[in-house]
């Protein structure tokens, strides 16, 4: 089923921890909404829940507005930061108890138990607490308890986040893989733009509880709206430069960049601009090179695959990721080069995008 | 460690020990001495032949029997009656927000109550139940104790409800639980020891409490054992023997109900520590 949220707001006193959201996770999706902490995007899914009062506006769960109905009406499943195991009962009773409160017959609540429990591999658990559970088991057993009961919506609040990395990525795939599987709405909360990118059919980016941009995982990296939705997506971040665009080109303190000619209309109107490249689309030459920005080679990041090479413009720090095997040394004096066509630019006053680059 | 230092270790403990054991022992003895060995100088250490005498006497004589089952009654009702009134109110505090720090000043204000010396409430205390016709009523005395211990088991219960993490009853309001099913089926089991170490505590108070007892109880309807035990200083002698004999009867449940609980007390009390 369908949720759609119609000009939600949340406020607590005087703060507004979400300003007028208007979204829609269709039936089936994952919409995942992303943000630093802060951002209203935990407020948003307790509002969904059921767990917060909602200020102004409407929630729909498929076609019947829920904004008055308690929790335990509104047919969604949560899985909590902290899995929120009920630490008296066996991993068996856990998984039972949504359907242990609907009062189902006990033989049919035994066969769905076992139905899930297999569907997770929790089968040898079954009798344990979950204090004798590691953090992966534990995480599985808090969506065995969401699933076992058809939801119409899961709800997920940084499911991963207590997990250690390596953990982190295999469950990511999981939970993929399960959400794919039985088709159940979600809304999923994180602010790891990696998992965003990988989980999500769409990404919400929310800031300040206000809504930024609203799409698919490439939409955003190839056309954030704005600088903030650029710099959140992507790893290691966008760079970007502080400069103004005269005479087709744009000219910064570490030197200046040629524009096309599409760069410059869209550039015409706007006074300060902030230009933006990815540190895949840019590459390092010699300091004087034509067309490049001069720069100081900070420190050399060796990952293997790659090499990230951090480096310093005036105040500013901005990353090259290059092949591996970098040959820069620190202190060393490096040109940095951007093809114009992978180059973004941003109002510098409000943020919004002027024009998209391809890299 | 060094062996002298062991040992030093161990005089100490014992000391200790002998402080506090010793006027147990005084009692026991005390209960079993003949009459002429009571006030012999030197004391006797032991009491020869050991007589059971002053128990006789008091089954014989004050109804015994009726003062330990008042006793019973009156500390067991008024334990329930705080631990459910009390309990519902520490969870209400613990998890429902009121407005102007509401929570805040109601907690505090139920300490206060605590602040004063009891004896200040007892006039109005005896005037209100008069009103009632409850004075020299178990029932009497099951609601005053009730009252008294209440202030303890909101804070105690208060506390216990506090560690516990909010998202377990959040979670179980969108499994599909109602608001008092999470509380019965979710939150209530996980507080069970701390439940047993408040209730134990408000058993003492109740069970050992005097001074209550000896302004709002008359006769052998509501009489209970710390009363009856002070009634043994008569008119014109204070029947030690019988005393102490009283004293053992008054103490020997406790000492049982202690001895079953402990290991919930001793998890209630470190609970907020060692919860994993």
């Amino acid at each position: 089923m369908n949720i759609r949220l119609e000009n939600v707001v949340k406020r607590y006193g005087w703060t507004t921890a979400v300003d007028h959201l208007t979204l829609e996770a269709r039936d089936g999706e994952m919409l995942v909404l992303l943000g630093p902490s802060g951002c209203g995007k935990s407020t948003t899914l307790r509002l969904v829940a059921g767990l917060e009062e909602l200020s102004d506006g409407t929630i729909y769960v498929g076609d019947a507005a829920v904004n008055h109905l308690p929790p335990q009406a509104r047919d969604v499943a949560m899985v909590f930061q902290n899995y929120a195991l009920y630490p008296h009962m066996t991993v068996a009773e856990n998984i039972a108890y949504p359907l242990c409160v609907r009062k189902k017959p006990p033989a049919e609540i035994a066969i769905e138990v076992r139905r899930v429990a297999a569907m997770l591999g929790l089968e040898p658990l079954l009798e344990r607490r979950p204090r004798a559970l590691s953090g992966g088991e534990r995480q599985r057993v808090a969506l065995a308890r969401a699933i076992v009961r058809h939801p119409a919506a899961f709800l997920m609040d940084e499911p991963l986040s207590n997990l250690d990395a390596n953990l982190r990525l295999q469950m990511r795939g999981e939970l993929k893989r399960l959400q794919q599987q039985l088709g159940t709405t979600t809304l999923y909360v994180t602010h790891d733009h990696a998992e965003a990118m990988t989980l999500g059919h769409r990404i919400a980016v929310l800031r300040d509880g206000c809504l930024q941009q609203l799409g698919t995982p490439m939409d955003l990296y190839r056309r954030p709206a704005n600088r903030f939705v650029a710099g959140f997506l992507g790893s290691p971040p966008m760079n970007f430069v502080a400069g103004e665009v005269v005479d087709a080109a744009f000219h910064c303190r570490p030197g200046k960049l040629p524009l096309t000619p599409s760069q410059r209309e869209a550039a015409a109107a706007a006074g300060a601009v902030v230009l933006g490249f990815r540190p895949q689309a840019a590459a390092l030459t010699a300091p004087d090179a034509p067309g490049a920005l001069r720069a100081v080679v900070y420190v050399t990041e060796e990952m293997g695959s790659e090499s990230v090479v951090v480096l310093s413009c005036g105040e500013e720090k901005h990353t090259v990721v290059t092949p591996p095997g970098a040959r820069a040394v620190c202190g060393e004096a490096v040109g940095v080069r951007v093809a114009p066509a992978d180059v973004h630019l941003f109002d510098a006053a409000s943020g919004k995008t002027l024009i998209s680059g391809e890299g | 460690m060094t062996r002298t230092r062991l040992s030093l270790r161990y005089a100490a403990l014992g000391a200790f020990a002998l402080f506090f054991l010793f006027p147990l022992y005084w009692l026991g003895v005390t209960a079993l001495k003949p009459p002429a060995q009571l006030f012999a100088q030197p004391p006797t250490w032991w009491p020869d032949p050991p007589t059971l005498a002053h128990f006789r006497d008091l089954l014989a004589g004050a109804a015994l029997g009726r003062l330990a089952w008042n006793s019973a009654v009156v500390a067991l009702g008024s334990t329930l009656l705080a631990l459910v009134v009390g309990t519902l109110g520490a969870y209400s505090l613990s998890r429902f927000s009121l407005p102007l720090r509401l929570n805040h000043h109601v907690s505090f204000w139920i300490l206060s109550t605590r602040a004063f010396p009891p004896i200040i409430s007892i006039v109005p205390l005896f005037l209100i139940l008069r009103q009632f016709g409850l004075v020299d009523t178990r029932l009497g005395l099951v609601l005053a104790y009730a009252a008294f211990n209440l202030p303890f088991v909101v804070w105690m219960m208060k506390g216990f409800f506090d560690d516990l993490p909010r998202e377990l009853e959040e979670s179980a309001l969108v499994d599909g639980d109602t608001p008092f099913g999470a509380f019965r089926r979710i939150a209530l089991p996980l507080v069970r020891p701390g439940l047993a170490a408040t209730a134990l505590f408000c058993l003492i108070l109740s069970w050992n409490e005097f001074l209550f007892a000896l302004v709002l109880t008359q006769t052998e309807a509501a009489l209970t054992l710390p009363v009856g035990i002070a009634n043994q200083v008569t008119q014109y002698e204070i029947r030690w023997g019988a005393m102490s004999a009283a004293g053992v009867v008054a103490m020997v449940p406790l000492f049982f109900v202690a001895l079953l609980v402990q290991r919930h007390l001793v998890r209630g009390l470190t609970y907020g520590a060692v919860k994993g």
